[in-house]
């Protein structure tokens, strides 16, 4: 039966994305589109932690079934049935974890500890950290892992923007830039910053600029890896949005 | 993170709310900044066309972010193309398309209007969303939404949205199929109590869970599934309607996510929702404003978490209903009612399943589907599906059950009594009683017996073992081997006695016994000598019915009677008939000579002579004065056939069935069907057979005319008496075989036929017969074994031919049918009937020149066989040449009809018709005069094909179905079949007929005929699911001949196919998928002639 081309395999805007990767994989043991995965677990554990941990499980309960779940979602071939042009990484993942916690309340997999599992590299002491700042009102897990996901995403991003100017040798130009990305143009002291970092106020204006065009395309790229294709990124940015509600 | 503290101005950290959009900020939000205007800048950046270059800058009609729709893909269709934003969304005025009639609801969310839509012609309804809630956000998503996912779910329980659009004053509004109907609502509160119909209920609520199954395995869930949501159409089409607070489900959806309002607006919107649909109902018998079917989980607020199973809850309840008579929560008020659902108390409705009545699955199935919690319901209405589904083949099954185990039973009762009734009557004759057993020994005194004893007991044994051997061979009827081996033992018997000292008082009782059992087996051998020859005259006679060859009806009635004893053309005609007089079959005798005559006096034989010598031995044979009258009803000729027929129907009317002898009825019931009133001989026999209900021949006789008037089913019960009255009567069981393979149970038939194979070795139709039911079972390397057997048993035999290629294209394999009947010719060229058989056969597979040929040689080789001109003055008119077809029919002389469903007259008319309009064609075909009605453009069309003008004739066929959808729908007559094969032609034939016929004029054609082939499928697939064994067979053949007629092979074939743009490639593909799809999930194999054939 002659199919049509599904869109994620239509050549994207951006070059081919992470999630991409893993949802046109050939098969459970597609090397690359393991890696890929692996690379997006890496990126985005921590809902998953949150996520366990709003269940009620101990810290460390919680990183054994989050290293579970990375393990059983690449075991397990869930990837075939993800489809590129409907699912994103998030919603994938958040459905998987949902259903996969859900039915695995009593199931103890201590005793599967290490001896050849892929791991994720897992701090406990930045997860429990990062934990115990989350609002403590009655949001649903799921709204959780959404938050978590936006705050992470976010934080990359702004990792990732500090890196490269801390290597192009221009840390102090982005701790002072970094504080007004987001402020309106209007009430900022650019002469102030100015000031300090000794050089004109069109200068500041111009370096602003241009930080939040990198940073607008940093934002894009990240997300992009995460969803099918390019045209779905405003959407997930919707998403995002409304998972920080509140 | 770094540590950078500022006190700056500008830093937020430490702050609690961010300066610029207010909201609080997160303890551990990046570089402290405020993730939400993060996230905008993000957004901006996506307007500015150098930042990312993302497509969907420009501003669509509702709004920058419009939410799109996804839903999710099954894994077996190609994905759902998404809509953008840039297509075409309310671009077009609703003014220069729709054309709004009148209002039809109104409600607090908006009002439905009929609308109709000029570029189609078509009537539709438009809802129209309602000035206030023109700014609501929140209400404008969920129009949209509703009418996403109504345009997205494809599925015949949905309504199918057309379009979404705003109207000149700014609305918006969806166009969306017009439903005609009643509400399920309306229908339960219309009926007088809950046992009424409820299978007819059960029926509709399956199909309201298929559209839920479908829409759940798009991810899509209803959330306000209730009884007046329901439509359902006369035929009991179902549409499940308002998917208005419908949502889609979380794997990639994002509907639920786009929101940005919080949970309680959203209830809040979600009630206005649904009060405001509600009020949209002022249809009668409607529920208002009570949530009845609502899950608890759901009347608890809880909109966002919901799932397939909150549906699943409704239909439970809805199911609860149509069982209990009313929904699953029955309260005083709606508030009330909320409460109820909310702490979930369903005793009620439990004890109300319990108590009543209904089939203990279905009411399990409701309270599994009503359960508390929504773990332990049914994961989705798929779920739901199957349990309905096994519930209804568990009825239907254990209905079949029943009739056959009814038929069943009357046999075994008829058997029975049989038997009794034998065994009385030869008691009556032979002195036996008494004789045997030890008992009977006891005069003998006790010295001689301990004379006699070793061979006293030797003697008792051997009488004894006699004894018993008699009862079976009884039982069994009229097998030789059990009567020798009884009367062995009674022999040894004798043999011992004669040796010993008995007395000859004993001697001369074992004698007896000994002579009693050899007349006894004499007299029914005798008997059974006497079935045998009325049985086989019987199968000549329906072998004739079969093949319509005089002649070899002709020398199979003579070799029967000469088997019999009787040559009835050598010997004198009184001396035959007093030979004949002296057998108990006598009348039957007569009857079989009665008939013969008939044929001899028809044209092929021609034999007036030789038919009055068998009337003569008929009446030498049987003097009863009441069908004396009979045979001379039949044989006059004065007053012509109208004549004669009227006074067989006077006497059919007038004749004392309960009194006379079962044979005069059946007489007179035989000359009837033989003159064309079947229906007058099947009520005139079903009166004899209520009144001689073990007579074999009755029975017999009622299940072959039923079987030739296309009533399978019926005639299952009267072969299945006689089969129990004579089970070893390959006739009976025979038809019993033909009789329930053609109401399908192919299973059965085969287990039948192999009976007769094994009771008839040397009948190779029996083989035949078993190779038919096996390919109705799908085995068909079994079933070329059995045809290859009956080929091997009687290779000299045209009807082994013939039969296995009726039963090839009974299963719609015209091509093998053609092959075997090409076979038969080349065995046999000179047997006309052989050609005609094979014309036939390429009819059925649409390739007409061919069939005409062969039926011209049949004539030619057999110029008296009335039905051959018949049926190639029918392939004549097809052709499109009535005059030729009018001259075959005049070549048809008087006498026996030659079928009986299409007669020489309705040819005549059907060919006088086209001659009147052959001088006008030229000019209609060519536009400048017009076809008087609907009728004459079928006519024209059906010329004009025939001339090869598929253009004309595809336009022909366009307007007069435009003039009268009978002609359309007339699925027997096979219009729209035609007029798609026309258009096929006209859209792939490379020269046009016009000067300039453009590529796209052929496309428009192709799309033509695919859309009247689709929609003769869809009405074939309603006759498949629910016409009588017949219909469906028919309707199966019909569809057979899609896949090889030549018409249209150049949508189907693959050379050709690949010559189509790919678009259109696929979708023929997928076409003839469903059509094969159609075909196989058929069993029911056709009969000889399922319904006439009326493509003329």
């Amino acid at each position: 039966m002659p199919q049509l081309q599904p869109e994620g395999r239509a050549p994207a805007r951006f070059p081919t994305t992470q999630w991409s990767r893993v949802t046109t994989a050939a098969g459970r043991d597609d090397g690359e589109a393991r890696e890929a995965l692996s690379m997006l677990f890496q990126a985005y554990w921590y809902p998953i932690y949150a996520f366990v941990r709003h269940r009620g499980f101990s810290p460390e309960q919680a990183q054994d079934r989050t290293q579970d779940f990375f393990a059983y979602v690449l075991e397990r071939d869930l990837i075939a049935r993800a489809d590129p042009a409907r699912g994103r990484f998030r919603a994938f993942l958040r459905t998987v974890c949902a259903r996969h916690l859900a039915g695995d309340r009593d199931r103890e997999n201590a005793a599967k500890r290490g001896g050849g599992r892929p791991r994720l590299a897992i701090d406990p002491y930045d997860a429990e950290r990062r934990y115990v700042l989350e609002p403590a009102h009655a949001l649903t897990a799921e709204r959780i892992f959404d938050r978590t996901w936006a705050l992470t995403l976010l934080g990359r991003v702004v990792d990732r923007l500090r890196r490269e100017y801390e290597d192009a040798g221009r840390s102090a130009r982005f701790e002072e830039l970094i504080a007004v990305l987001t402020r309106d143009p209007e009430t900022d002291p650019y002469a102030e910053i100015a000031r300090r970092l000794g050089t004109t106020e069109g200068n500041i204006r111009v370096a602003v600029h241009r930080l939040r065009r990198r940073y607008g395309l940093l934002l894009r790229e990240e997300i992009a890896a995460t969803v099918g294709d390019a045209a779905q990124v405003d959407d997930e940015i919707q998403a995002l949005f409304a998972a920080l509600a509140g | 993170m770094s540590d950078a503290n500022r006190n700056g101005t500008g830093a937020m950290r430490g702050a609690e709310t961010c300066p610029d959009c207010g909201e609080r900020l997160p303890s551990n939000s990046p570089a402290g900044l405020c993730p939400r205007c993060l996230l905008r800048l993000g957004t901006a950046f996506a307007l500015e066309p150098e930042a990312s270059g993302s497509p969907e800058a420009g501003a669509s009609l509702f709004g920058a972010a419009m939410t799109r729709v996804h839903l999710r893909e099954s894994s077996d269709d190609a994905p759902l193309i998404r809509p953008t934003s840039a297509e075409g969304h309310g671009r077009r005025e609703l003014s220069s398309r729709y054309q709004l009639v009148g209002e039809l609801a109104r409600g607090g969310m908006g009002a439905i209007f009929q609308g109709r839509d000029l570029d189609l012609g078509r009537d539709l309804a438009v809802k129209v969303m309602r000035e206030e809630h023109r700014g609501q956000a929140e209400m404008v998503r969920r129009f949209v939404e509703e009418a996403q996912i109504g345009g997205q779910l494809q599925h015949p329980g949905i309504v199918p949205v057309h379009e979404l659009g705003r109207l000149p004053d700014g609305r918006m509004f969806i166009a969306m199929k017009l439903v005609r109907g009643r509400t399920l609502a309306a229908l339960l509160a219309a009926r007088r109590g809950p046992e009424e119909e409820r299978t007819r209920f059960v029926a509709v609520f399956e199909q309201v869970c298929q559209t839920v199954a479908y829409a759940h395995s798009k991810g899509v869930i209803h959330r306000d599934l209730k009884p007046s949501n329901v439509m359902v159409g006369s035929f009991g089409e179902v549409q499940v309607m308002d998917w208005g607070l419908a949502k889609v489900l979380d794997q990639g959806g994002l509907v639920d996510e786009g929101r940005s309002v919080s949970a309680a607006e959203d209830a809040s919107a979600i009630r206005t929702w649904r009060d405001g649909s509600e009020l949209m109902e002022s249809r009668p018998g409607s529920v208002l404003g009570t949530p009845s079917y609502m899950a608890p989980e759901q009347a608890r607020g809880a909109m966002d978490t919901l799932d397939e199973r909150a549906d699943v809850f409704a239909l439970g309840s809805i199911l609860c209903e149509i069982l209990t008579g009313g929904p699953a929560i029955v309260g005083a008020t709606a508030a009330e009612v909320y409460r109820m659902a909310e702490r979930a108390e369903l005793s009620n409705a439990f004890a109300r399943l319990e108590a009543c009545g209904a089939d203990p699955e279905l009411a399990a199935l409701a309270r599994a589907c009503l359960a508390a919690a929504p773990r332990h319901r049914p994961r989705d209405a798929s779920v739901v599906v199957s349990g309905l589904t096994a519930y209804l083949r568990g009825v239907e099954g254990r209905l079949r059950d029943a009739e056959l185990a009814t038929a069943r039973a009357e046999s075994r009762a008829a058997g029975e009594r049989r038997r009794r009734q034998l065994s009385l009557a030869l008691a009556a004759s032979v002195f036996l009683t008494g004789v045997i057993g030890a008992a009977g020994w006891g005069w003998m005194d006790r010295e001689r017996r301990r004379r006699l004893g070793a061979v006293e007991v030797a003697v008792n044994a051997a009488l004894a073992d006699s004894g018993r051997k008699r009862e079976r061979a009884i039982d069994a009827g009229s097998d030789p081997i059990l009567w020798v081996e009884a009367i062995e033992a009674a022999r040894r018997a004798e043999t011992l006695l004669a040796s010993s000292d008995a007395s000859p008082e004993e001697k001369q009782r074992v004698r007896r016994f000994l002579d009693g059992l050899v007349r006894e087996r004499e007299a029914i051998e005798a008997l059974d000598k006497d079935r045998r020859i009325v049985e086989r005259l019987a199968s000549v006679l329906n072998d004739f019915g079969v093949h319509g060859d005089e002649r070899k009806a002709d020398s199979d009635y003579a070799a029967a009677f000469r088997a019999y004893g009787v040559d009835v053309d050598s010997l004198d005609p009184s001396a035959a008939g007093r030979l004949m007089a002296a057998s108990p079959v006598a009348p039957e005798l007569a009857s079989a000579l009665d008939q013969w005559a008939i044929l001899r006096r028809g044209r092929a034989l021609h034999d007036a002579a030789g038919a009055d010598r068998l009337v003569s031995g008929a009446r030498a044979a049987d003097p009863d004065p009441w069908r004396n009258r009979l045979r001379d009803t039949v044989g006059r000729l004065d007053g012509g056939p109208a004549r004669r027929l009227e006074m067989l129907e006077r006497l059919a009317a007038t004749a004392d069935v309960e009194h006379l002898p079962v044979t005069s009825v059946t007489r007179l019931a035989t000359s009837l069907a033989i003159f064309g009133r079947r229906d007058t001989a099947i009520a005139l026999l079903r009166r004899a057979q209520a009144s001689h209900r073990d007579d074999f021949w009755v029975n017999a006789d009622l299940g072959r005319e039923l079987m030739a008037s296309n009533r399978p089913e019926e005639a299952v019960r009267f072969y299945a008496v006689a089969a129990g009255v004579e089970p070893q009567s390959a006739l009976a069981l025979g038809g019993l075989g033909q009789a329930i393979l053609l109401s399908g149970q192919p299973a059965e038939a085969a287990d039948l036929f192999r009976q007769c194979a094994r009771l008839r070795p040397e009948d190779a139709l029996a083989h035949v017969s078993l190779g038919s039911a096996l390919l109705a079972l799908g085995e068909s390397s079994a079933a070329d074994a059995e045809f290859a057997a009956a080929k091997r048993l009687k290779p000299k035999e045209w009807m082994v031919h013939d039969q296995i290629a009726l039963a090839y294209s009974d299963r719609g394999d015209c091509e093998a049918a053609i092959q075997e009947q090409r076979e038969a010719v080349r065995l046999f060229p000179a047997m006309g009937v052989a050609h005609k058989a094979l014309a036939h056969a390429l009819q059925s597979a649409g390739r007409l020149d061919e069939a005409v040929a062969e039926f011209r040689e049949a004539v030619r080789l057999d110029p008296r066989n009335s039905a051959s001109h018949l049926f190639l003055a029918r392939a004549l008119i097809e052709a499109g040449e009535p005059g030729a077809a009018l001259e075959a029919l005049a070549l048809i002389g008087p006498g026996r009809p030659p079928d009986p469903f299409i007669t020489p007259e309705m040819l005549v008319s059907r060919a006088e018709q086209l001659v009147a309009l052959e001088p006008r064609l030229p000019a209609v075909m060519n536009g400048r005069e017009a076809p008087a009605d609907a009728e004459e453009a079928a006519s024209f069309a059906r010329l004009a094909f025939a001339r090869n003008r598929p253009e004309a004739a595809a336009r022909l066929w366009a307007q007069a179905f435009a003039a009268s959808p009978d002609i359309e729908t007339d699925l027997v007559a096979m219009n729209r079949f035609q007029a798609a094969r026309a258009a096929v032609r006209a859209g792939t034939e490379g020269a046009g007929e016009s000067a300039g016929s453009r590529a796209d004029s052929r496309a428009k054609r192709r799309r033509q005929a695919i859309d009247w082939l689709r929609a003769d499928l869809a009405a074939s697939q309603a006759a498949l699911d629910s016409g009588t064994a017949p219909q469906r067979a028919g309707v199966a053949r019909r569809l057979s001949r899609w896949r090889v007629d030549p018409a249209l092979a150049p949508i189907r074939d693959e050379p050709a196919l690949s010559a189509l743009p790919e678009a259109e490639r696929r979708s023929l593909r997928e076409f003839w998928d469903g059509v094969r799809a159609a075909r196989s999930a058929n069993s029911v194999p056709a009969t000889r002639r399922s319904e006439p054939d009326r493509n003329f």
